[in-house]
């Protein structure tokens, strides 16, 4: 008998159906996959089966718990399951910041009724299973993204659950956190003969933690397929988007070392020389309003490089590796502490930086959601860099009577312009931010960085927080933009996959420091730093490796 | 309707009805509110006059509708000091790059929030005589660090956006940075905790005159006319009912508008899932 | 947490300093001449001269100032120009009323607004939510003075239950005494209980909403347990905040309050001396009020690190 048994599952809010007639069954022990673009009501499943649906949403249909059937709106039925039968982990460790991790993990046991020491013992033990000691008396605050979630892993595991729920657990973390964590909850899973239901948007990270597979759209389960190679088995239309969506193919090895070595090479575009970033050790900003400590973190040591003409250098490296410093030193948004940063020829001069410079460099952010001012119209949010240039900077643009400002009418056809390049329809320049999907503002955010017809981008994770299928269509559209017009970028991502799809070059940072330098391909096929061996491995793409074998 | 709309029509209506008897009486009042007639004192509710008569015999509705402008014109010119005073402060607070200048400016608001409006009205007095100014400029000064917390909050919140840095980024200054884009983005905060001030200026003005911190004996004040009634309880208890109940309508009706403001900006209903559903 | 004090202290003992300077440059030094000021426009210049030998004012700003800080420091806050009394001995005796008050008035506030507030917070929506929200809403718009009027007319004048002002001591005993304070202490706490009802109830409502509910809810607590355990200490901390800036307001209030129902406070004793021009005496009264408000939110402020430990904690 299965451990669960959903029959017609449906939840509705205020009567509209949200979820409908989900039908399936979880084996015990067994590692269940589901996948959906965002919206498709995967998490609302997860909450379903737990008994946690927010106030005015409730259940329909039967779902059966080693055959006894759970009802699902009721409270306190459901909560003698939560905690120990079923368990869940969410997308974000969300922590009470305030009090320690210890307390947190033995509140649940002491509703069990263990003594203390009891309480205390188990839950060392589970944090030393999900592989952290001394935390016990420490704030959520002190751990990372990836600690935080070997906390709640620790959490949900404590009372060897026959179901652990996982939602999206690893999105918010960096590739080599994220197998690490896929493979703990595996491990753990296993120990226990805990049976996981995995949800995520990315086909590619599950595909090969599952023995089966169903995707979710619009509420609905539309298909399904079992292991091995489930991802190959689906059938529908939108398994084969989300599909073709995981698979991020690498970039032909080809095009800026190929071009004629004969003719003259022109210099390099942006050189950074021993670049090196230090912060008071005591960060704690404004705190230190009595004296200064004298210790300093060092952040960035000794970073050069050269950035060509055309040419597309990644910047790969682990959550904590000073990738987002490195970025504000290039932006000229922060000065290094050493080293010298040389843009087309001329020194980067940090803080104020002459508006020569500033049209050549322009920047892509991660998060879409707070890039633009919400009151702006897209048409403004475009143009702010072109309304700060002085028209001798732009040569081809008119000019107002007003000598040194470009006319509206040019700003309006230079919008007009950037938004068909990224692909949206030119109208939209008079509407606003909220209207647009993340895809679609991380598109917004590309044409803003190409209004000034810049010589270097710099993407700072740009498609990082992308479900795959919009990431799959962004990385398109920026390798076709940088090949038409020409275009140098700097791309800073933690996913090597993404990385490879689109760079010539990359360089691995770790620790503060370039370990490694080079052709995509050589790093690809040399690895030879532990930190590059590290983010090869976690690429989360079956299909990666299936490319290799069919090229 | 969206949310809050009804709440903000109610209390505008309310309180914009005060504010044209008000100006209503600046050209017309049922009586003279200043003159006297002895032999009429303490009268009960009439034809004659509609909220009866003070212990000078002065016709009640007259006074309170001549008191209006002055305590509403003080609480909002006392406001808009701290408004103008304090946000500027707040955005360079969070906007300084330097710790030092921020910490100053917080520090200094800090020893201004020190003085209630009450306490700053009796150090202005005591050093410098009394009069309407001085509670304009109490409730004015005790404004500005509150306006200077807010502000400050408000813009942190929003310099994290990466906009902000992208407008950085694009060579934009910071004093154009904090006027284009975060100004209108925390403005709604403001406005809603400049209409909760005008409300305690309202009652810090009523507070004052009561005191006889605020306007001249003479000039007619909703606190002034509860203070002089005070004396009288005994005798004639109506007296201090109507000064006090058109000081609650009034800051009811702002409270109102400023709950109605809170609603229209909570971002809880925005979306099913998200943030804004209460997990219990 | 050494630090976190000291840190803490420092800012504390800062504030106090600026804020006693703010006071003493108003009332001795930017209006002009203060002996003028407290002899009033009449006095013969003799007169002023010779007040103005007795209070030093010859003397530079400065030099004065750190006289009367300096004696303030021994606890010596100048003799009042009206009564010929030490200032301190004056104040010392008001005290005795003012700060029963303020602290009634206190317990009253939290008694009436936590509990209620939580209430409220938990049952977001429900008719009775209602009813105390919008109870709530009359209570802040209520002048407390004007309340003050209200209380006396119905429960003193008509109803007889409670004194209706004045204050006979505290050795007429201890019952007589609170009995005399009960409806100034109510006067001055409904109000304010109404604002912090507000900010528990909102407060809770918002932490009712974080994740780390959900992930509580998720380990088998119920929604009950989830938010005694995990909602309520950090709903405290902003209604810390405003508790601590009401402390300000509740002992501002007690000016008015001690007027309206003729208690011979602190707040009775400045209006006196403002009327009365005591400069000496004022400056003394209102410094003591400010550094009050100070010494509340310095505690308010060690209170947040004993419900935040992140506050408290040592910095690397």
């Amino acid at each position: 008998m299965a451990l669960i048994q959903a029959k017609n599952l449906s939840v509705a809010f205020n009567k509209k159906p949200i979820l409908s007639s989900l039908s399936f069954d979880i084996e015990a022990g067994e590692c269940l996959g589901l996948i959906g673009a965002s919206g498709a009501g995967k998490s609302m499943l997860a909450l379903a089966l737990m008994g946690l649906l927010p106030d005015g949403f409730s259940a329909s249909g039967t779902v059966r718990l080693n055959g006894k059937p759970l009802d699902l709106n009721n409270d306190n039925a459901m909560r003698q399951h939560r905690g120990r039968d079923m368990a869940l982990v969410f997308q974000e460790p969300a922590l009470n910041p305030i009090r320690n991790i210890g307390t947190q993990l033995t509140e649940a046991i002491q509703f069990t009724k263990a003594t203390a020491t009891d309480a205390y013992n188990m839950a060392s033990e589970a944090l030393a299973q999900v592989g952290l000691s001394n935390v016990f008396d420490r704030l959520p605050d002190t751990l990372s993204g990836g600690e935080r979630q070997r906390v709640m892993i620790a959490m949900a595991m404590l009372a060897r659950p026959a179901l652990l729920i996982a939602d999206e657990p690893t999105t918010s973390l960096d590739t080599v956190t994220q197998k690490e964590i896929l493979a703990l909850m595996q491990n753990l899973a296993k120990q226990n003969n805990t049976a996981i239901l995995l949800i995520s948007h990315d086909l590619a990270l599950i595909s090969t933690e599952v023995k089966r597979l169903l995707v979710m759209d619009k509420g609905a389960i539309i298909d399904a397929a079992k292991a091995p190679n489930c991802a190959k088995k689906l059938t529908h239309p939108i398994s084969q988007t989300l599909l073709k969506a995981a698979q991020l193919p690498a970039k032909p090895a080809s095009k800026p070392a190929a071009s004629s070595p004969a003719t003259k090479k022109p210099p390099p575009l942006l050189i950074a020389e021993n670049l090196e970033k230090s912060y008071p050790a005591s960060a704690g900003a404004g705190w230190n309003f009595f004296g200064r400590t004298s210790k300093q973190n060092r952040i960035l040591e000794n970073i050069s490089f050269q950035l060509n003409q055309g040419e597309c250098l990644g910047l790969v490296g682990e959550s904590g590796a000073g990738k987002s410093t490195l970025s504000r030193l290039l932006l000229g948004l922060e000065a290094p502490t050493k080293g010298s940063i040389t843009l087309a020829g001329r020194p980067l001069i940090f803080g104020t930086i002459p508006r020569q410079q500033r049209r050549q460099l322009s920047a892509v952010f991660q998060d879409p959601f707070t890039a633009f001012n919400p009151r702006h119209s897209i048409r403004r949010i475009i143009a702010e860099p072109l309304t700060l240039m002085p028209k001798t900077l732009m040569p081809t643009m008119p000019t107002r009577q007003t000598p040194n400002a470009i006319s509206p009418d040019a700003i309006t056809h230079a919008v007009a312009t950037a938004l068909t390049q990224v692909g949206l329809d030119p109208t939209s320049m008079h509407r606003y931010i909220h209207e647009f999907s993340g895809g679609q503002r991380q598109r917004i955010a590309i044409a803003r960085a190409l209004i000034t017809r810049p010589e270097v981008i710099i993407f700072d994770e740009a498609v990082s927080s992308l479900d795959s299928r919009s990431r799959h269509q962004v990385l398109e559209l920026i390798t076709q933009l940088l090949e038409t017009h020409q275009l140098s970028a700097i791309f800073i991502s933690h996913d090597l996959a993404v990385i490879r799809a689109i760079c010539h070059r990359v360089m691995v940072l770790d620790g503060g420091q370039i370990v490694e330098m080079g052709a995509t391909s050589d790093i690809f096929n040399k690895p030879n730093h532990a930190a590059t061996k590290r983010l090869i491995k976690a690429i989360p793409n079956a299909t990666i490796k299936n490319t290799k074998k069919d090229s | 309707m969206k949310r809050g709309q009804s709440q903000i029509i109610i209390g505008g209506v309310v309180l914009g009805a005060i504010i044209l008897a008000g100006l209503l009486s600046l050209i017309w009042t049922p009586a003279d509110p200043l003159a006297m007639a002895i032999n009429q004192r303490m009268q009960m509710p009439s034809a004659g006059a509609w909220l009866g008569t003070d212990h000078f015999g002065r016709d009640i509705l007259a006074r309170l509708m001549a008191a209006t402008p002055l305590t509403l014109s003080v609480a909002f010119i006392g406001v808009s000091i701290g408004f103008i005073g304090g946000v500027p402060l707040g955005l360079t607070a969070a906007l300084t790059p330097r710790p030092l200048i921020g910490q100053i400016l917080m520090r200094g608001g800090d020893v201004f929030f020190a003085f209630p409006i009450l306490i700053m009205a009796m150090l202005i007095t005591a050093g410098f005589g009394g009069g309407a100014w001085v509670a304009i400029l109490a409730i004015g000064f005790f404004n500005i660090p509150v306006f200077l917390r807010v502000t400050r909050a408000g813009a942190l919140g929003q310099s994290h956006c990466t906009y902000i840095q992208s407008a950085r980024l694009a060579g934009k200054s910071t004093a154009r940075i904090a006027i284009e884009h975060i100004f209108p983005n925390i403005a709604p905060l403001l406005i809603l905790q400049a209409s909760i001030q005008f409300s305690l200026g309202v009652l810090a003005e009523a507070g004052l005159s009561y005191l006889g911190l605020g306007a001249s004996p003479t000039t007619p004040s909703w606190g002034r006319m509860l203070a002089d009634s005070q004396t009288l309880m005994g005798l004639a208890p109506h007296l201090a009912i109507a000064p006090g109940v058109v000081i609650v309508v009034t800051v009811l009706a702002i409270n109102l508008i400023a709950e109605g403001l809170r609603q229209r900006l909570d971002p809880r209903q925005q979306n099913l899932l998200g943030r804004g559903q209460a997990w219990r | 947490m050494v630090r976190f004090f000291l840190r803490r202290s420092c800012v504390f003992l800062l504030t106090l300093f600026v804020a006693s300077l703010a006071i003493f440059a108003m009332v001795e030094i930017i209006p002009g001449d203060p002996a003028r000021t407290m002899l009033g426009l009449n006095a013969s210049d003799e007169a002023v001269a010779a007040l103005r030998t007795e209070l030093n004012l010859n003397q530079s700003g400065v030099r004065r100032y750190l006289a009367w800080i300096g004696g303030i420091c021994q606890g010596d806050f100048g003799l009042s120009y009206t009564y010929r009394t030490p200032a301190i001995t004056l104040i010392a005796e008001r005290l005795a009323i003012t700060l029963p008050l303020a602290l009634y008035a206190l317990i009253l506030t939290i008694g009436i607004a936590l509990p209620l507030g939580a209430f409220a917070g938990t049952r977001e929506g429900t008719a009775a939510d209602r009813l105390i929200t919008l109870a709530s809403q009359f209570g802040i718009a209520l002048p407390n003075f004007w309340f003050a009027v209200m209380l006396i007319l119905i429960f003193a004048l008509n109803l007889g239950w409670l004194p209706a002002g004045g204050f006979d001591g505290w050795e007429a005993g201890i019952a007589q005494g609170l009995a005399h304070l009960t409806l100034p202490a109510i006067a001055l706490a409904l109000p304010q209980a109404s604002i912090l009802l507000r900010v528990m109830r909102g407060a809770l409502i918002e932490t009712a909403r974080q994740d780390y509910i959900r992930t509580a809810r998720a380990k088998g607590l119920s929604r009950d347990q989830a938010l005694w355990r995990h909602g309520f200490a950090n709903a405290l901390i902003p209604v810390l905040t405003i508790l601590g800036m009401q402390l300000s307001f509740l002992i501002a209030g007690a000016i008015i309050i001690e007027n309206v129902f003729r208690l011979p406070g602190l707040g009775r004793l400045i209006v006196q001396a403002i009327n009365q021009r005591d400069l000496i005496l004022t400056e003394a009264i209102i410094l003591l009020m400010v550094a009050l408000v100070i010494s509340v939110s310095f505690l308010t402020d060690l209170l947040y690190g004993a419900i935040d430990p992140r506050l408290r904690r040592q910095r690397p």
